[in-house]
């Protein structure tokens, strides 16, 4: 599996909480993709409601902002958008040995026997 | 774990942009179902997909369709997430995601693996495909049997391997469904999985819907979300890319250490989905009842149904629920994912309080 920045990221702030080391202050890669809260245009003083009950903040002096960071889409990995533009590919091939109603579809119905 | 404090900041603050999305939500993943049907079987299909009747729009009402979602909400920002049954069994397949492709939409896909060779490989690049995620549930005995394709193992890491050989996706994904039986084989697929040039290995739990519901011996039990999590945690400190999914609140001890980014429902809110006939729904992982159809594209503008209703999805329906209504985490979990709800009752039939936190 591919390992990249954001994994080792990712290990080392793991890694530093599991070893007693409060806050989140480091070390922080611009280049690699932190997800906290909501996206960075959202301005929580338009919201017309706030929280239902606020929460006390016990961490140690901070000066990392969760609304600085882009929210993450949800489903799924994430990506750098960089459209193919599909016609300047070669195009799709005319034939293909491949074919969806070549392939037979299993009629097995019921539990497999290790279930039973 | 990470500080307690932080990580209640960063849920403070979802549940505001939670609350902001629900005044004005902002579509992000549009999920197609381009069919129902399915080559395989699995034990656990929320959809109870297979060799079943399957009501299919045609690639003209996907044109149509998709022309109005650029023309009143753009494409940017916004990610097609395709899935089925089996996508790849549409034989135009890749007539309709190549004119996604064409307008700008910028797509993703759901597959078992099982018809993706070398040529199919190279036409998902050549449709613009971004990112796939494909489902292996077990090693070979444990994924053929749940998936109940003799051979479908196989074929399916035969698949993976070409998408990899084939290269130029964004991201190449394999799936697990963690299940009470499995679970104990978590180690030895992560040694298959960090031999393959895969970019992630999403691990998540069954989920208690759909066929699943008839075999409640595979659910996991407590003890099994336990040590889901440790292992997922574990593999993440390690600098691993493994990462459970994005349902379910699981409490301050496990949200952000077992995946990027906090629990948030982002049905009706952020998501919606086309189900292969045309309803339009929030997440296909929600039971079809009439209630939850917001219209139909064959008849609907998507982009009005988008923006005026939803209601059910908007709310704060997590009052309804007794449960939820008196725990002190109901700000953060709003009756976690929506798909898991009894509709009946109106409660949560996946609650982790208790198991993790």
């Amino acid at each position: 599996m591919k390992k990249s920045k954001k994994t080792a990221f990712i290990a080392a702030v793991l890694t530093a909480a599991a070893a007693g080391l409060s806050g989140c202050n480091g070390p922080f890669d611009d280049e690699v993709q932190t997800v906290y809260g909501p996206p960075k245009d959202f301005d929580k003083s338009s919201a017309e409601e706030s929280a239902e009950e606020s929460m006390a903040v016990t961490s140690a002096a901070d000066s990392y902002s969760p609304e600085d960071e882009p929210v993450q889409d949800v489903y799924g990995p994430p990506e750098d958008f960089d459209p193919i533009d599909a016609s300047e590919e070669e195009s799709l091939a005319e034939d293909s040995s491949y074919a969806p109603e070549d392939e037979e579809i299993p009629t097995v119905y019921g539990p497999p026997e290790w279930l039973e | 774990m990470l500080d307690v404090g932080m990580k209640q900041e960063h849920l403070r603050a979802m549940a505001e942009y939670r609350q902001e999305l629900t005044r004005k939500p902002q579509l992000r993943n549009l999920f197609l179902e381009l069919t129902v049907r399915c080559n395989e079987r699995c034990l656990h299909c929320g959809s109870s997909c297979g060799e079943v009747q399957s009501e299919e729009l045609t690639f003209e009402q996907y044109r149509e369709f998709l022309d109005g979602v650029k023309a009143d909400l753009g494409v940017e920002g916004k990610m097609l997430c395709i899935t089925g049954g089996e996508p790849l069994l549409r034989k135009d397949f890749f007539e309709i995601m190549g004119y996604a492709a064409s307008l700008g939409f910028r797509w993703g896909m759901t597959s078992n693996g099982t018809l993706i060779d070398k040529k199919i490989a190279r036409r998902l690049r050549q449709a613009g495909m971004g990112t796939i995620s494909v489902s292996i549930d077990g090693l070979e005995a444990t994924h053929d049997a749940f998936r109940r394709t003799e051979g479908g193992y196989r074929k399916a890491m035969e698949g993976i391997q070409a998408l990899i050989d084939e290269g130029g996706f964004r991201h190449i994904q394999v799936t697990t469904v963690v299940t009470h039986r499995n679970i104990g084989e978590l180690d030895e697929l992560f040694e298959i999985f960090d031999k393959m040039d895969i970019d992630s290995w999403r691990v998540i739990g069954i989920e208690p819907m759909g066929r699943a519901l008839r075999y409640p011996e595979l659910l996991l039990r407590d003890d099994d979300q336990r040590r889901l999590m440790e292992f997922i945690r574990n593999k993440r400190m390690a600098g691993e890319p493994v990462c459970y999914g994005c349902s379910h609140y699981l409490g301050l001890e496990y949200e952000h250490e077992v995946r990027d980014w906090y629990f948030l429902c982002t049905a009706g809110l952020q998501t919606a989905s086309i189900t292969a006939c045309g309803d339009i729904i929030a997440c296909l992982d929600i039971e079809r009842r009439p209630e939850f159809v917001q219209g139909n594209i064959l008849r609907d503008r998507f982009s009005r149904v988008w923006l005026e209703k939803f209601s059910p999805f908007r709310q704060k329906h997590w009052l309804s629920s007794e449960k939820c209504r008196e725990c002190e985490h109901n700000k953060f979990c709003r009756g976690d994912a929506f798909h898991s709800l009894d509709h009946n009752t109106g409660e949560p039939m996946v609650c982790f309080k208790g198991v993790l936190f």
